[in-house]
């Protein structure tokens, strides 16, 4: 079977760079040394990657606070206000505000996107999808949501723009919302129109992954979205809520919990796979955990990407 | 608690301001805070301070504690603790309470927020009771009636990884269905094997207000139910007065589930999404509408809403909790149904600013009671 494995998100923080961060923080260290710090485990993630043999490697996104900052920080017209849950994890997250037009000022590639890791033609960015980002903003700009939405469309478009003169091979739209929430049909109208905006300015393999619900909340109309893979949280779903339908397209399969420290059984995954490979007829299959590693300790999610790199090889040996 | 309006601390204070390496600063607030809030013998301690390595950690803790008994007596609250002064946090210190619990490591919570988490990997037990010892300090010294806060046993399971339900429970083809079912066996077993037993030993110290802190109780809108059964299971055939602080969510998911609650009080935030500016009509307290939804479903405990938000430093005069409470009682359809607190514990503020904070409380709620 032909297999492709990648992470899904924010690597999980090292105790050593959560220590940098605090200390810089309180001026005990410099911004250069937190900088080696850093780079230490980015190279440390990026080669764990390498290692298990993944598809795509991504530089882990160690100094991304959360999946919106970096890219709020980067436009004009957004403000972060206090802590907000992010969906139902004991995680939080800064809430972007607009309070003006959104408009592009930085590129993540300024400072948040460690390409030096990662061979030219292997790198997986990624990026909030839009409507995730716009629903767990807050609006005090614009009139309509629909016109916010749209704005952070266009930024989006920009930063795939510049990270694909990095030589991307992937870039991930990660829309927790989407499986979290069942959108209505108005909503999944925009929340494809404006992903169809970014769609428009890329051409490396682009990935719609949803996580934090059932593959039914999204399944229905994601085949259907401007992408090249739709990603699913099979750790929320019954393989029946995938292989009902009629699958056009690729699937990324989040099969490794990304939320629980134990260890999945390598064996049982692959059966899983192969059995909703098997139902939906599909000849390619995406592998991934179902959501981003930063909810883990560092060393259980060093483990969890060696055991991506078990299964993708398990998987790859079926025939 | 009988009188309109009772005033209740909830959570912890920042730690006391003489806990500190600076000596010449532990000396002058101990000596400040000794004196203004009349802490019996503060001079000895002044005199321990003074002294290289007089005072053991316990003794320490010892004083911490007592000035904050009486930091939360001298601004007038009519239940109090000690400014949970012994504690720095409500999960890993629990745990260590526990059998069937091993740590994994670290987990962020936000920027660099971090926590050391578990994960159950056997049936829980509780290994020797907790905060004991705390308590019969604070009930020693206490000249109010005391109620003694205790991470809630969803909390504990929600905050934790889970790699002995879901193992055992395990039927893939529907994961969903399989980690509710562990969860709630997980939450349950908790409740009946750690807080249960915990909270009876804290009942036979003489405890007689205790409080479950359950900030994940609505972090998960389909397990709503799973809390409140883990909170009557927790408190089954015990005697005492049993509140709930839930802060900092959506209320309106915690229902209907949260009428079957058996808590006296359910202690929530208001403050935090409300005005400054006085009055009682509902564009003046549109962090109190929630309480609407407390009414119409026909809630039958008493509510604490916030009255002071614990996120800022801006003091609420004392006319603002009376409107704040005035306007609760309204919604609410009923005065006694309102009992006065902050949203959460004030342990991010000053003491300067948290006793201010707490003077207000006071004095507002005896404006409240005058004017009913």
């Amino acid at each position: 079977m032909e297999v492709r494995a990648y992470l899904t998100g924010q690597f999980a923080k090292p105790e050593q760079l959560i220590k940098a961060y605090r200390d810089r923080a309180k001026g005990k260290i410099s911004e250069q040394t937190l900088d080696e710090v850093l780079r230490k485990h980015v190279r440390e993630v990026v080669g764990v990657q390498y290692a298990s043999g993944l598809t795509y490697v991504s530089d882990g996104m160690l100094n991304w606070h959360d999946l919106f900052r970096p890219i709020v920080e980067g436009v004009g017209g957004l403000e972060v206000n206090g802590l907000a849950r992010w969906f139902d994890n004991n995680f939080f997250y800064k809430k972007p505000i607009a309070v003006g037009e959104l408009q592009f000022r930085r590129s993540i590639t300024e400072g948040y996107v460690f390409n030096e890791y990662v061979k030219h033609g292997e790198l997986k960015v990624i990026l909030p999808d839009p409507f995730t980002i716009a629903s767990m903003s807050e609006n005090q700009y614009y009139k309509r949501f629909e016109d916010m939405l749209f704005s952070y469309a266009e930024i989006l478009a920009e930063h795939v723009v510049n990270v694909e003169e990095l030589g991307v091979a992937q870039i991930q739209l990660s829309a927790p919302y989407m499986a979290f929430t069942r959108l209505s049909g108005d909503e999944v109208e925009m929340a494809s129109e404006a992903v169809r905006e970014i769609r428009k300015r890329t051409r490396a393999e682009l990935l719609l992954h949803t996580f934090y619900g059932p593959a039914s909340n999204v399944i229905p109309y994601a085949l259907d979205f401007p992408v090249d893979v739709v990603g699913v949280d099979m750790t929320l779903s019954k393989p029946r809520e995938v292989t009902d339908y009629s699958i056009t397209k690729p699937l990324c399969l989040g099969v490794l919990d990304g939320r629980n420290s134990m260890l999945e059984d390598v064996r049982a995954l692959v059966k899983l796979c192969k059995r909703i490979a098997d139902d939906a007829g599909l000849r390619l299959l995406h592998v991934a955990p179902n959501c981003e590693l930063e909810l883990l300790p560092y060393e259980i999610a060093l483990r969890k990407t060696r055991l991506l790199g078990e299964l993708n090889k398990a998987l790859g040996e079926v025939e | 608690m009988e009188k309109l309006f009772p005033t209740m601390e909830v959570g912890s204070l920042s730690k006391a301001p003489f806990i500190t390496r600076d000596k010449k600063r532990a000396i002058r607030e101990a000596k400040e805070w000794g004196e203004r809030l009349q802490v019996e013998n503060w001079a000895s301690l002044i005199e321990a301070l003074n002294t290289e390595n007089s005072l053991t950690p316990k003794e320490l803790q010892d004083w911490a504690s007592l000035y904050g008994i009486r930091f939360l007596e001298s601004a007038g609250l009519d239940v109090i603790y000690d400014g949970e002064q012994r504690r720095k946090e409500m999960y890993e210190y629990p745990v260590n309470f526990i059998e069937g619990f091993e740590f994994r490591g670290i987990v962020k919570v936000w920027d660099s927020e971090f926590y050391r988490k578990a994960a159950v990997i056997a049936r829980p037990r509780l290994r020797e009771p907790y905060h004991l010892d705390e308590f019969l300090f604070v009930k020693k010294h206490a000249r109010r009636a005391v109620k003694i806060p205790i991470t809630g046993a969803y909390t504990l399971a929600d905050w934790s990884f889970d790699e002995y339900y879901v193992r055992n429970i395990g039927y893939s083809n529907d994961p969903r269905r399989a980690k509710r079912d562990a969860k709630h066996e997980f939450v349950l077993e908790l409740a009946r094997g750690v807080i249960r037993p915990n909270i009876q030993k804290l009942i036979e110290a003489g405890a007689e207000y205790i409080q479950l802190d359950e900030p994940a109780a609505a972090a998960k809108p389909d397990e709503a139910d799973i809390f409140v059964e883990s909170f009557n299971e927790s408190i089954k055939g015990l005697d005492a007065v049993f509140v709930v602080h839930i802060c900092y969510t959506n209320y309106a998911w915690l229902f209907p589930h949260l009428l079957d609650l058996r808590a006296e009080i359910v202690s929530i935030s208001c403050s935090n999404a409300d005005t400054r500016e006085l009055g009682v009509a509902d564009t003046k307290r549109p962090g109190f509408r929630v309480l609407s939804i407390f009414r119409e479903q026909g809630a039958e405990f008493k509510v604490a809403p916030g009255v002071v938000d614990v996120h800022t430093d801006f003091i609420e005069p004392p006319e603002l909790v009376r409107d704040r409470l005035l306007y609760s009682a309204k919604v609410l359809g009923d005065d006694e149904k309102v009992v006065a607190c902050n949203d959460c514990g004030l342990r991010t503020r000053r003491w300067e600013v948290a006793y201010e904070k707490q003077l207000s409380l006071t004095r507002g709620a005896a404006l409240a009671r005058k004017t009913m």
